[in-house]
């Protein structure tokens, strides 16, 4: 009879001994943010005594998943935010004459001044430390955007080994919570802090790669991307992720890799992937900038003997006349006195770029004289036309005001490349005067649309940190609510947990009603 | 800043915090009353943030019904605790 008391004095002792430790456990992780508490559940064994039945987890799966995708959703905004933030130093908008509207408006300004004023040396001084300037920032910024690449590069390589890294964890864990489970299974099944090295792993992983979560009775996890690739199978098998080429790729088992770029939705390797767009963009928007420059801006020559159809065509193989441009070219022998015509063109507007050039090319007369005219395919992806004179004996006139005789200012293929012509100091020695004035009106063309450029680099830019960091306050706030919520639930009774629920599903009911009657008299008011 | 704009923005701010809801409804009628009062142009400067406010409520509606679901389908004792 006494054994039996004993029995019964010794296992509710071990009962409570045990039920101490979860207690502490909760007491030494009180600012854990993965631990979630646990509790004793003893049940009565009458007449034998008490039972430890479990250890149970005060959780809401559900705010707990929604927490981690919030939290891949917040991670992505700021990782993207900061990386845009990288972006709006290199162009440095913000301080006064430093950004590249600065170093455009004073290349404009000094055109025009010398335009105005074409015998100036200081104008021309000014045009062409200007003209350097802002070929040298669009160089240097796209070194810059270079940079950040190779760094967001880098990072992208770490970032897709600590998710292999955390997969393959996951892996190991989900083994030890078998044996875990089967080790502690009649004995309170106490092996969940296994659960919250889990939590703490999911958690990690979720700020890199936003994961599909499924959990099976005993606490494994089954981890997909979006769209369904497998990253782990409970204990059965899990797979790695590749960043190669600018993509990341999911490694099949047994077929080649597979670009998972795409179907990947927030985390930090998201946001990595998105900024390597985003510079991709703003590069391409800053060769914009200077493959305009490049194949726009000129000044009137005297002697280039070279002459530029100002105005640059999307088509060469179009009717000249679908832009706007007609004429007749006449072409002179300034060698006799007065100049002989030796060839016209009439009415070149019904011919295109290339018909033009081939009638030049294949008229004797031109030819014969070393007369040739080349269709120019500009960096900007629009074309002129060429026409090359013999040094000094020849000239072109054009009654429709589009050809003159120029010369470019700038000279390369796109922003990493822009420079001013390496001649451009002796060739505004050889200004023509006599068409300044309507370079000046060029310019205004010219500089309407060098603006445009500029505005839309800019507007990407902002426009884009400005959504990113939207965003990312109301994300934010929300995970720091759900955070907030998943800390008060600890503890808490399910019945008052429910209560609470309820109370707030009944308060949103009713705000909802009222929103719905706002919403009527609103559309009813202003479709008065 | 109308006192109606004020009010829209103070309730889409409030909405951010899904689990805040002391006095939201009592809130919500002064934004009726509000807006019975107002001059159509004001309504039509509120119209795009009260859009933003039914956006957040539809979203906050959603995370409160979705922690009430695994509730309301599988009972209470599965509520709160991982099932061993």
């Amino acid at each position: 009879m006494f054994g039996a008391s004993f029995g019964v004095i010794s296992q509710a002792l071990e009962i409570y001994r045990k039920s101490l430790d979860i207690y502490n456990r909760n007491v030494l992780n009180a600012n854990n943010p993965d631990y979630v508490q646990e509790d004793p559940l003893v049940e009565s064994f009458a007449p034998a005594g008490i039972n430890f039945r479990e250890v149970k987890r005060e959780q809401n799966i559900y705010y707990l998943n929604l927490r981690n995708t919030k939290l891949s959703l917040v991670r992505y905004l700021e990782e993207r935010s900061n990386l845009l933030a990288n972006v709006e130093g290199i162009f440095q908008e913000l301080l006064d004459g430093t950004g590249i509207n600065d170093y455009a408006n004073r290349f404009f300004k000094a055109y025009l001044d010398l335009m105005k004023d074409p015998t100036n040396q200081g104008a021309k001084n000014e045009l062409v430390t200007s003209a350097k300037a802002l070929s040298g920032f669009l160089n240097e910024k796209v070194k810059d955007i270079d940079r950040l690449n190779q760094s967001t590069d880098y990072t992208l390589d770490d970032a897709v080994s600590r998710a292999n890294e955390l997969i393959r964890k996951l892996y190991i864990l989900n083994k030890d919570i078998t044996v875990g489970y089967a080790q502690t299974y009649a004995r309170g099944r106490d092996y969940k802090n296994l659960l919250d090295t889990r939590d703490k792993y999911l958690r990690e992983l979720s700020e890199l790669i936003n994961v599909n979560i499924q959990e099976d009775d005993i606490g494994r996890v089954k981890l997909t991307t979006s769209k369904g690739f497998a990253l782990l199978d409970y204990t059965d098998s899990y797979w790695q992720l590749e960043y190669a080429g600018g993509r990341l790729l999911w490694r099949s088992k047994s077929s080649p890799p597979v670009d998972i770029t795409d179907v990947v939705e927030s985390g930090k390797i998201k946001a990595l992937l998105d900024a390597r767009e985003d510079l991709s963009r703003f590069k391409e928007e800053l060769n914009d900038i200077a493959k305009y420059l490049i194949s726009t801006v000129k000044i009137p020559r005297e002697n280039s003997n070279s002459w530029f159809l100002i105005q640059n065509v999307d088509d060469p193989t179009l009717a000249l006349s679908n832009y706007g441009l007609d004429g007749n070219l006449d072409f002179y022998d300034n060698s006799t006195s007065p100049p002989t015509l030796i060839s016209s063109i009439t009415n070149y507007g019904s011919l295109s770029l290339n018909d033009l050039a081939n009638a030049i090319n294949t008229d004797p007369a031109l030819s014969g004289v070393g007369i040739s005219a080349t269709v120019v395919n500009n960096p900007d992806g629009t074309y002129t036309l060429r026409i090359d004179v013999p040094l000094g004996s020849y000239s072109i006139t054009d009654s429709g005001n589009n050809f003159f005789e120029s010369s470019p200012v700038f000279v390369g293929n796109d922003a990493s490349d822009i420079s001013p012509v390496s001649t451009l100091d002796s060739d505004l020695d050889d200004l023509d005067y006599a068409l300044t004035d309507n370079f000046s009106d060029f310019a205004n063309g010219w500089w309407q649309s060098t603006k445009g450029y500029v505005n839309t680099l800019i507007s990407d830019i902002s426009d884009t940190q400005a959504d990113v960091k939207d965003k990312l306050r109301i994300e934010d706030a929300l995970l720091q609510s759900l955070d907030r919520r998943l800390q008060e639930m600890q503890g808490v009774s399910i019945d008052r947990e429910f209560m609470e629920i309820m109370k707030v599903r009944r308060t949103y009911e009713a705000v909802a009603k009222i929103v719905s009657t706002i919403d009527e008299l609103i559309q009813t008011t202003l479709n008065m | 800043m109308s006192l109606l704009k004020e009010k829209v923005r103070a309730l889409k701010e409030r909405l951010l915090d899904p689990f805040s809801v002391d006095g939201l409804e009592k809130e919500f009628e002064e934004l009726l009353s509000y807006v019975q009062k107002a001059e159509p142009d004001e309504l039509l400067a509120i119209r795009d943030e009260f859009e933003e406010v039914k956006t957040l409520l539809s979203r906050n509606l959603e995370i409160i019904s979705g922690g009430l679901k695994p509730l309301l389908r599988e009972g209470q004792d599965s509520f709160f605790s991982r099932r061993v």
